[in-house]
């Protein structure tokens, strides 16, 4: 029962999520991560709020599947954590929608059926809202959802 | 002299010497964990053939023990990894509704809000609120560091219906980096309350209430 393997090259961490005990792990290692590189506190939780929005949605939907994190340098944006979620659930049919908030795969979400839910579907705008950038890349029985978040934010008025 | 050498002399055969010599080689080698079994032409009815035997059944029983015990270990030790997991994630997790004044509920969150959690927190809040009669809930995110926008709506939309249940909702320990979050939605908390801290929104209450 290995948590981590280190299988991708040296400085990348994959995990498994098997259970919530797994996210938590994830959430954990990647808090320390960003530590390490010097994220402040608020860009640190960030980072953990979509780790676990990208945990929970493969125990939701992905049946089995894993997180990678690993350093990334960018030769404009600098360094940052990339994160990959990769899973071996059904393909995400409404791109669009799925990253809507208060939406789920079946158009949008009364809110009385959101109580019954076990997450309202936000998780993904979430996800986008908190990195910099965000790539869904489907494959043969497999998806990977891909997102990196920088270190320094650009020069620009920082909206996004 | 002679007399007594003689009589002391074990009448041994050399060769039941040699087994003697390897049973005593095959258990010093079962001491270190090392299970070479006995080879013998002679047949069990013989006295040397019936201990090599002895000794070969009791170097299997050794052994079978040895597997089991690692095995017990090896699953001793992945309990003990779950049980430690466990601890930390319970931290995590837990997020207590205390009745903490006459029909006044408190919830104190720490750690990390994500959809999950607020829905799962709504709802218990919601239950507690009908289930007690409270008149008023105290949300205190002193403990919270960062709110997606997203999170932060399902927050709002919770106090709201907080206050449709008949009840106040007041929300305590909001940190700088949230409250532009909140503004950053355009969203206005009308009819619910924010302090600083839990003890000045439990202080204005019951004052409040006493008049």
């Amino acid at each position: 029962m290995t948590k981590v393997k280190d299988s991708g090259p040296p400085g990348s961490e994959r995990h498994l999520i098997r259970d919530d005990l797994d996210v938590f792990e994830a959430r954990r290692a990647v808090r320390r991560r960003a530590q390490e590189l010097g994220f402040a506190l608020q860009a640190r939780e960030e980072l953990v709020i979509v780790v676990s929005e990208l945990g929970s949605n493969i125990l939701k939907y992905g049946i089995k599947g894993d997180i990678t994190i690993e350093v990334v340098t960018d030769e404009r944006r600098g360094v940052g954590i990339h994160l990959v979620a990769h899973d071996i659930g059904p393909p995400i049919e409404n791109l669009k929608m799925a990253l809507t908030d208060g939406y789920s795969d079946r158009g949008p979400i009364d809110p009385l059926e959101l109580r019954k839910r076990k997450g309202f579907g936000g998780g993904l705008g979430a996800v986008v809202r908190l990195t910099d950038s965000f790539e869904y890349q489907p494959g043969t029985g497999e998806k990977r959802l891909s997102v990196v978040r920088y270190l320094r934010k650009p020069k620009s008025s920082g909206v996004r | 002299m002679n007399d007594l050498n003689e009589a002391h002399q074990p009448d041994v055969d050399g060769e039941v010497l040699d087994k003697i010599a390897d049973v005593l080689l095959t258990l010093s080698e079962v001491s270190v964990g090392i299970y070479r079994k006995l080879e013998t032409d002679l047949p069990a009815s013989h006295p040397v053939g019936a201990l090599f035997q002895g000794v070969n059944e009791m170097i299997d029983a050794i052994e079978r023990e040895k597997t089991l015990n690692a095995e017990f270990r090896r699953e001793l030790e992945e309990k003990l990894e779950t049980i430690e997991r466990q601890r930390s994630s319970i931290r995590e997790l837990s997020t207590p509704i205390i009745e903490i004044w006459d029909r006044i509920l408190c919830l104190p969150i720490v750690g990390v809000m994500d959809t999950t959690r607020s829905t799962e927190m709504t709802d218990a809040l919601l239950k507690a609120v009908v289930e007690r009669s409270a008149r008023c809930a105290i949300i205190d995110i002193t403990g919270i560091d960062v709110m997606d926008t997203g999170t932060a709506d399902h927050f709002i939309r919770m106090a709201k219906s907080v206050q449709l249940l008949g009840a106040e909702c007041i929300l305590t320990g909001i940190n700088p980096h949230i409250a532009r979050t909140v503004v950053e939605m355009g969203v206005t908390l009308t009819g619910i309350t924010t302090h600083r801290s839990l003890r000045t929104a439990l202080q204005r209450y019951i004052a409040r209430s006493a008049r």
